[in-house]
């Protein structure tokens, strides 16, 4: 599974019950990590990691203003609980 | 757990939190496990990947998974390059394109509008569309995901027994069929003997050669011919029975054909041993091993009446499986009348106490390695059986109880039992105590319960021969129903309590039919046109 992005997970927990796989693979972006200064990563370093300048080039500025628009909603979430590690401590 | 763009740092109470909850983050990190006793390697590539890193894993032997949160790195970065050696790679991040036309998604944050191939499986990258909404908008045409990847043992994963071939007997019988997918699985080259064009193997795409002989309790001369035939032709390294008369033969001739092949049945003074069921029962009585209360040395009615058993009881043949023979009793008058009218020889029968029928009739199957020592068990309930009055079992389902295991684990050592080994019991309901009936020293028909439900048998019989040590497969899943779909008709028609019985006839929840595959419809039609023929016959 991908993308939980911190958010509400009960039917996706009543899907893995009912699965029960032998395994649970998490393939990022899990939780809500990304909040500038608490780690030596900034929005334009992770830009350059996920290879946007090579691939989009003058694109680029057009889709920031698109991801504004979609912004995330699982920060919001995190505010009350962070919801990410309460699924992984009931998937554990 | 591997490290995408939303994850820059993990606090150090995120650190605790993963090491408490046995949670294995791979950034930029590979580990080995074993699931089901197949070990894989898994290493995850994290959006600040380390190429270094990744070099070094792809070099590493073995199946390797490689979980890479962005699949334009692995488009980019190792794709078609020599680090791609990769067996599976699992990536996200697209969400689907959230609205998505196809596989065309109309927009994926930070990629751009109308990107191709933003879900679904691309050989071996699969991109998932994601488990969440994280917009202000809907999804549109593209629904949230969780991907169920089915893992198969012929992907090459465990090659220590490929090429190795494999002679299994008795075509006609489910659990052969099962065998044959288990073996092929660890890549052996699988030879089935089979008796008939309508046998359950000949009707599969799985076997990888057919033979056509004769293999059958009608004919057991014949089929003795034949075993011991393709045994002697030394093009087989391992033989396997799977019906009483099968093992019969080869335990029989074991020291014989052993020169050829590795048999997978008991020597034969300890086979011969225990196919007597009473001396399986006189086993269990002088160990203490709960069974029915049974005379096992009576020659004749009188030595019966001198003993102290209680009526009703139950004579049934020593040797031999089914309810072939079987003869309730309920008084001393009704047995010394029984005896005379079917001419019964009473010191080749079992005599015993009838053990009430409320309770649940269950098998526990073991495999045992040559040190003795037991590597698997899981155990089953029997819900309904045809025919109704003491057939085999149409609906099984998998339980776990202790107190079976331990019965059957002491049992099959004290009898010095190898192999795969099923142990019969009866729980009495008057004391729900699990009672021993017989053993079968074979594996099982309804052996497709054991490979659902966790325990691959076929791998463990291959170590045992081959390998230093046996895996250990001790846990199962629960709750597995195999269900025989032909015969459960015949008792919905039959039984009286076709809309009483629990669990319900109706109840489908966990259940898989015993034949039935749509990659592998053939065994299903075949039995059906097996069973309507003989019923024609019989007729």
């Amino acid at each position: 599974m991908t993308d939980m992005h911190s958010m509400p997970y009960d039917d996706l927990l009543m899907l893995l019950q009912k699965q029960g796989p032998d395994a649970i693979l998490l393939s990022g972006d899990t939780l809500e990590r990304h909040e500038e200064g608490k780690s030596e990563w900034s929005f334009l370093s992770m830009e350059q990691w996920q290879l946007l300048p090579e691939m989009k080039g003058s694109m680029v500025s057009l889709m920031r203003v698109l991801d504004r628009l979609v912004e995330h909603k699982g920060i919001e979430a995190e505010e009350e609980e962070d919801l990410g590690l309460a699924f992984l401590r009931d998937i554990s | 757990m591997s490290v995408g763009n939303h994850e820059w740092y993990f606090t150090a109470e995120d650190e605790r939190f993963f090491v408490d909850h046995n949670i294995t983050v791979l950034d930029n990190a590979d580990v080995q496990v074993t699931i089901k006793g197949k070990k894989l390697r898994i290493g995850g590539l994290s959006t600040r990947y380390d190429l270094d890193w990744l070099e070094k894993y792809a070099q590493k032997e073995g199946t390797k998974i490689l979980p890479c949160h962005h699949p334009e790195h692995y488009k980019y970065k190792i794709k078609d390059r020599k680090t791609d050696t990769f067996d599976l790679v699992l990536s996200g991040h697209y969400h689907g394109g959230q609205w998505r036309i196809g596989n065309v998604g109309v927009y994926v944050p930070r990629i751009g509008l109308m990107t191709p191939k933003v879900k679904g499986k691309f050989g071996k990258h699969i991109i998932n569309a994601g488990v969440s909404n994280t917009t202000r908008f809907p999804r549109l045409g593209n629904p949230r995901e969780l991907v169920m990847i089915k893992i198969r043992g012929d992907t090459g994963m465990d090659s220590r027994f490929a090429g190795k071939k494999i002679l299994l007997l008795d075509g006609l019988t489910s659990q052969c069929l099962e065998y044959t997918k288990a073996f092929n699985g660890l890549g052996c080259d699988s030879t089935v003997l089979c008796d008939d064009r309508f046998d359950t193997c000949y009707a599969s795409r799985h076997p990888k050669r057919k033979i056509l002989g004769v293999s059958n309790v009608r004919d057991l001369k014949g089929t003795e011919e034949w075993i011991l035939k393709l045994v002697k032709s030394g093009e087989y390294d391992v033989v396997i029975p799977f019906t009483e008369y099968s093992a019969t033969i080869l335990s029989h001739h074991k020291k014989e054909l052993s020169t050829y092949a590795h048999l997978i049945v008991n020597d034969q003074d300890v086979f011969d041993y225990a196919q007597d069921k009473n001396n399986v029962m006189k086993v269990c009585m002088e160990n203490d091993l709960p069974c029915p209360m049974t005379i096992y040395d009576a020659k004749s009615v009188d030595d019966i009446l001198a003993s102290n058993i209680k009526f009703p009881i139950i004579l049934k043949p020593s040797h031999g499986f089914g309810s072939h023979g079987f003869h309730k009793i309920g008084t001393k008058e009704e047995l010394a009348a029984c005896v005379e009218k079917f001419d019964i020889d009473v010191s080749e029968m079992v005599v015993q106490e009838y053990i009430p029928q409320e309770g649940l009739n269950v098998a526990d199957n073991l495999f045992v390695d040559k040190e003795g020592n037991t590597k698997s068990a899981f155990t089953y309930a029997s819900y309904r059986f045809y025919p109704i009055d003491g057939g085999s079992g149409v609906l099984n389902e998998t339980i776990d109880r202790k107190d079976i295991h331990d019965i059957s684990t002491q049992l099959v050592k004290k009898m010095g039992l190898h192999g795969p080994v099923g142990v019969d019991m009866i729980i009495d309901a008057r004391d729900d105590t699990p009672k021993v009936l017989e053993v079968n020293l074979r594996p099982i028909a309804c052996a497709k319960l054991g490979f659902l439900s966790g325990i691959n048998t076929a791998q463990q019989i291959m170590e045992d021969l081959y390998a230093d040590e046996v895996t250990p497969m001790q846990q199962y899943k629960t709750g597995i129903r195999v269900r025989r779909s032909q015969i459960d008709w015949m008792w919905f028609i039959k039984s009286p309590n076709r809309f009483k019985t629990k669990p319900s006839w109706f109840d489908r929840r966990n259940t898989v039919d015993q034949l039935f595959s749509w990659s592998d419809p053939g065994p299903w039609f075949a039995f059906f046109i097996y069973g309507f023929r003989k019923f024609i016959r019989e007729r």
